[in-house]
């Protein structure tokens, strides 16, 4: 079954190519140019996906988010600026499900639409983005994009293991193939990496004082790949 | 000049005291002066009257009785004898003449009388050695002890003449040398007027009378000093008042130039960091208004240089936009080497608009401090930059997490790294060193070096060494800038010198404990 987005953008030829390229993939798209629009779509379509730009004319993007997430579950993207962290922030608090900045790559907008459809389509009470996940005394923040270890010094992590470490954190107790981990690991800054994922699981193990034996936090199933084992929480 | 402070808080305490201490001394100099000069005119009309009294009586006694009343009245402070000859006046001041009237006004008949000398006998006094004063006490017990007035002055016969000796050459002597013969004084009286604190006589006056009957009274008398007990009371006063004058003008001194103080401290300070809270528009006039004027060009300049962010911060937020729309337009073409070609363009254009952005905010970071193992930092973004393809060998480690913003703090790295990278070539050195109170990281490339000159210029935004070459190896020309601004607001610094080797060491320094 087809997903239906809604995009909410001031900029007509940014709201077009966005239809067209989301349309290309498989999506029923809806688009409104503020919030009048935004509010007759929601009222007259079944919409899995509001895409919803900071800077509208008229209402701004934060207060339709809140108002939005108060009287549904639809979940929200926000699209920023980059660099404005405070609207990012205030927007995760404001309702919304994630965020992307300004100028975005399209491949990584999908991702992140794909990414919280399937989210809320396994019925998760909460499919919103983590701000930072909490497992054996360490607290891995997501928006930094470091660990914190239980003393409260931050413990820096090179990209690739991150991502890693956050993809594991993120599904605990969920064994994740090699080459799953390989699809997380090799963003767009890093590039494909030489390194094998089991010499970053092993460095990642390293610095989580992680000895890999029987209680190991992030443990090895053979021949099928990785898991991070016990309780992760949520800070959303 | 060296000696005089150069504070203004020394300069103002030291004209002040020494300008209150001044004129108290001066003013006590006056009242004692004063006073001296009081008690002089009190013990001169004594002496007036005294020797009034001593010509009155020798006047109406009869002459075979002089011999034996001068014997009794020659009682100190006056010493009088009649075997003297009628000697010329030598001194006409104003203070004689108004002497001899008052004596005048004190006789019942009128008498002839004038005055030989008034001397100050300070110099004498000063050359009275203490030989002299051990002979006076060998002679102690002399049968007329009235009658050896000359003996102070004896360590000096010269100047000095008996009364006892001839009436001719005594005069003759008095008056050639000016030194009047000092009224004699004994050794118990002495004692007496050093027990009762009373100054030696410093004046003396020698005057003559003809009595009715021709007969000629020579008087001498002495005037002790009039007290001038400058010491111990006056002197302590004056250094209670010079205390207490130091102490409270140096609070008002030291209370009047704090806030001048802090005006420096502010505009030394307002370099580093505009956004400093304002100065407390307080304290007197002059100085509340610089305060105000300084905090109103705080203001003007804050807002100067925001308008101007802002104007850059508009410009690179509108050109994401059509960034965005071109990504998508991308989208649509085939897969290719003009679309990848295109597609790093995009990605260039973005870095310059992201590294302009986070410039404009390195200043103003919101990034709260926290306790960073700076080791793992380290090697993470040196994995990252290794997954770029760079060559990096790390060493060295520090014992402790330090205080930092982590994510600016990678920024300052990954940008030191990257240049090192761009323009080394080769192979890159990092290394950590732990100091009392700082950590320095060092990071050498093998590349050609700057010119020494443009070493500090190119932590200018946008300033590249070699434009051409800069063009080749890619960058915005702020990585620089932003690792400075990023070292900076830790309280550090970043700084470039060429290796003797060839190639650049960019030193980063952090201090361990404070983050501003």
């Amino acid at each position: 079954m087809d997903k239906t987005l809604l995009i909410v953008d001031d900029d007509t030829e940014l709201r077009q190519l966005l239809l067209e390229y989301f349309g290309e993939r498989g999506f029923n798209v809806l688009v409104a140019d503020g919030g009048s629009q935004m509010w007759e779509a929601v009222r007259n379509h079944a919409v899995d996906l509001v895409i919803l730009d900071l800077m509208l004319p008229g209402e701004d993007g934060l207060s339709l988010c809140r108002k939005l997430s108060t009287q549904s579950n639809t979940p929200i993207l926000m699209l920023t600026a980059r660099g404005d962290e405070m609207d990012r922030i205030v927007g995760l608090e404001m309702g919304a499900d994630d965020y992307l900045h300004k100028p975005f790559i399209p491949r990584e907008l999908l991702a992140r639409v794909k990414n919280i459809l399937r989210r809320t389509g396994e019925g998760r009470e909460e499919h919103h983005a983590p701000k930072a996940l909490h497992f054996a005394g360490w607290t891995l923040d997501i928006d930094a994009r470091h660990l914190v270890d239980s003393a409260g010094v931050v413990v820096s992590l090179p990209a690739g293991e991150f991502r890693i470490l956050k993809t594991l954190a993120e599904n605990p107790n969920r064994v994740l193939s090699r080459d799953q981990l390989l699809d997380v690991s090799s963003g767009r800054e890093a590039g494909p990496f030489d390194r094998t994922i089991d010499v970053m699981i092993s460095r990642l193990r390293r610095r989580l004082n992680d000895d890999g034996g029987d209680n190991a936090l992030i443990k090895t199933v053979r021949s099928e790949g990785y898991l991070l084992a016990g309780k992760v929480e949520r800070t959303l | 000049m060296r000696l005089l402070p150069r504070t203004l808080y020394g300069q103002l305490l030291l004209s002040l005291c020494f300008g209150l201490i001044a004129a108290q001394a001066a003013g006590i100099w006056l009242t004692l002066n004063d006073r001296a000069r009081f008690g002089e005119g009190l013990l001169g009309a004594f002496a007036a009257q005294r020797i009034a009294g001593v010509i009155t009586i020798l006047d109406q006694a009869e002459p075979s009785e002089r011999a034996r009343l001068v014997h009794s009245l020659n009682v100190p402070p006056t010493h009088v004898s009649l075997d003297e000859s009628w000697q010329p006046a030598s001194d006409e001041s104003d203070a004689t003449k108004s002497f001899v009237e008052h004596v005048q006004h004190e006789l019942d008949r009128p008498v002839a009388i004038h005055v030989i000398s008034i001397k100050p006998a300070a110099a004498h006094r000063r050359e009275e050695s203490p030989a002299t004063a051990g002979a006076e006490h060998a002679r102690e017990g002399a049968p007329d002890s009235s009658r050896e007035g000359a003996k102070t002055g004896s360590a000096e016969p010269e100047t000095q003449t008996a009364p006892g000796a001839s009436a001719d050459s005594s005069a003759a002597s008095a008056s050639a040398t000016g030194a009047p013969a000092p009224v004699p004084t004994t050794d118990a009286e002495r004692r007496a007027n050093r027990r009762l604190h009373m100054n030696p006589p410093v004046l003396f006056v020698v005057g003559q009378a003809r009595l009715t009957d021709g007969t000629v009274v020579t008087f001498r008398h002495s005037l002790p000093q009039p007290g001038m007990d400058w010491p111990m009371k006056l002197l302590g006063l004056l250094a209670i008042l010079g205390i207490s004058v130091a102490l409270l003008s140096g609070w008002a001194v030291r209370r009047l130039t704090k806030p001048l103080a802090s005006l420096a401290d502010a505009a030394g300070g307002l370099a580093h960091n505009l956004d400093r809270p304002p100065l407390p528009e307080t304290g007197p006039l002059e100085v509340s208004q610089a305060a105000k004027a300084f905090n109103s060009m705080q203001r003007e300049l804050k807002r100067y240089l925001e308008t101007r962010a802002q104007a850059l911060a508009a410009v690179s937020h509108d050109l994401r936009m059509p960034i965005t729309r071109l990504r998508l337009r991308l989208e649509r073409l085939e897969e290719g080497e003009l679309r990848t070609k295109m597609d790093n363009d995009l990605s260039e254009m973005d870095d310059m608009i992201g590294n302009t952005l986070e410039f404009l905010r390195a200043g103003s970071i919101t990034e709260k401090a926290s306790k960073v193992d700076l080791d793992t930092l380290i090697e993470s973004v040196v994995e990252d930059m290794t997954s770029v393809g760079a060559t990096i060998r790390q060493s060295g480690a520090i014992s402790a997490p330090i205080e930092a913003r982590p994510m600016a703090l990678r920024r300052c790295l990954t940008n030191l790294l990257d240049n090192a990278r761009r323009y080394g070539g080769g192979q890159i050195d990092i290394s950590v060193t732990e100091l009392s109170d700082a950590v320095e990281v060092n990071i050498e490339d093998r590349g050609p070096g700057i010119p020494e000159s443009d070493l500090d210029r190119v932590f200018e935004p946008y300033v590249r060494v070699e434009t051409s070459r800069a063009k080749h190896t890619g960058g915005t020309g702020l990585g620089l800038a932003i690792a400075r601004a990023i070292a900076k607001s830790h309280g550090g610094d970043v700084r470039l010198k060429n290796r003797a080797g060839g190639g650049i060491s960019a030193i980063l320094t952090l201090p361990i404990q404070t983050v501003s």
